[in-house]
């Protein structure tokens, strides 16, 4: 289900946008307008759609007394955010699509095709997860035990500098069942996970199934995991040579560069 | 800008029809009492940890683009 905006959201993204007051802001708008983005919002069969559709709305129909460029934009950004959707897209990229809306030179489907050309392909909580274990670096490694050949291309793992390096977060990993002599495990993010199950790959090289889960419930954790797997998304696969445990097998520490997307 | 506009909203016949009422009997316009009924939802959302924690990160990733823009419309 897509998550859009109401009125009460897009005029607090604006007062953000602006770094206005919202109350006065209300003051000042076209409540018509912005009522009629909201309505139009609530339309848009996907996240993509619908942050083109107010990106493009308030852009062209400026419910705000100033600043509603800025506004569509972070209004747009919020709508993918709020879908766990990010963008990768420069400053230069983003101010020309703005300004085209604005003059009315592109609607919502030019719009959304340039957004989804920026969609950050790592999902937010992995990124979430690689930062994590690119900072908890610090810790002292073992590789992950399999008797199943190394993949031939092995890329280093980037690691920040000393000085740069924070206190290691805390991640809890959790393992699960065992397959062909490796074990499921899975990477605990506030109320969602990310589980790795042993695979192997079209060349017979170890790698694991990477699966993003959502919701996570206690129950999921019980069992062969079958449910885990089948009720997430899978995102793609990370060859076993870059993926690691600390000595005391709580931190993970894996090569998030290295996922080959589903 | 004037100082007023001429507003339409399209509104499901009952509510558009309680709408009406209200407005007449408090003697406002109707644009008064939506305005109004943002600010209540304005004022509930501030409250939205996690509508305003996600707001502000936004805000910060785009914060020079944002400032681009608003230069912009100047």
């Amino acid at each position: 289900m897509t998550v859009t905006v109401d009125d009460a959201d897009l005029l607090l993204i604006a007062s953000a946008a602006l770094d206005h007051d919202a109350d006065l802001l209300l003051d000042t708008i076209d409540v018509a307008a912005l009522a009629h983005v909201v309505a139009r919002a609530e339309t848009a069969a996907t996240p993509v759609d619908a942050a083109a559709v107010v990106l493009v709305e308030i852009a062209q129909r400026r419910p705000f007394h100033s600043g509603n460029q800025a506004a569509a934009w972070l209004a747009a950004a919020y709508v993918l955010a709020s879908n766990d959707i990010h963008l990768r897209i420069g400053d230069a990229e983003a101010l020309a699509l703005v300004h085209a809306a604005g003059q009315h030179r592109i609607g919502e489907p030019e719009v959304a095709a340039v957004l989804s050309r920026h969609i950050d392909r790592w999902p937010h909580l992995l990124r979430r997860v690689g930062r994590f274990l690119f900072e908890a670096s610090s810790a002292e490694w073992r590789p992950w035990p399999n008797g199943l050949p190394e993949p031939v291309r092995r890329r280093p793992l980037p690691r920040p500098a000393l000085a740069e390096r924070r206190d290691p977060p805390t991640c809890p990993v959790v393992f699960g069942p065992w397959t062909d002599g490796r074990q499921s495990f899975l990477v605990i993010v506030g109320a969602s996970g990310v589980a790795f199950f042993p695979a192997t790959d079209d060349s017979g090289c170890a790698v694991y199934d990477v699966v993003q889960v959502r919701d996570l419930a206690a129950g999921d954790l019980v069992g062969d995991w079958r449910r885990l797997r089948t009720g997430g998304e899978m995102v793609g696969s990370v060859a076993a040579a870059d993926v690691r445990l600390d000595r005391d097998g709580l931190s993970l520490d894996w090569h998030v560069g290295s996922l080959v997307p589903a | 800008v004037p100082d007023t506009k001429n507003l339409l909203l399209r509104l499901d016949p009952q509510l558009a029809a309680e709408l009406q009422a209200v407005a007449k009997v408090e003697d406002r316009p109707v644009s008064e009492i939506v305005r109004e009924a943002i600010r209540d939802l304005v004022a509930a959302r501030r409250k939205d940890k996690r509508f305003q924690k996600r707001l502000q990160e936004t805000a910060r990733e785009y914060d020079r683009l944002l400032g681009q823009l608003r230069a912009d419309e100047r």
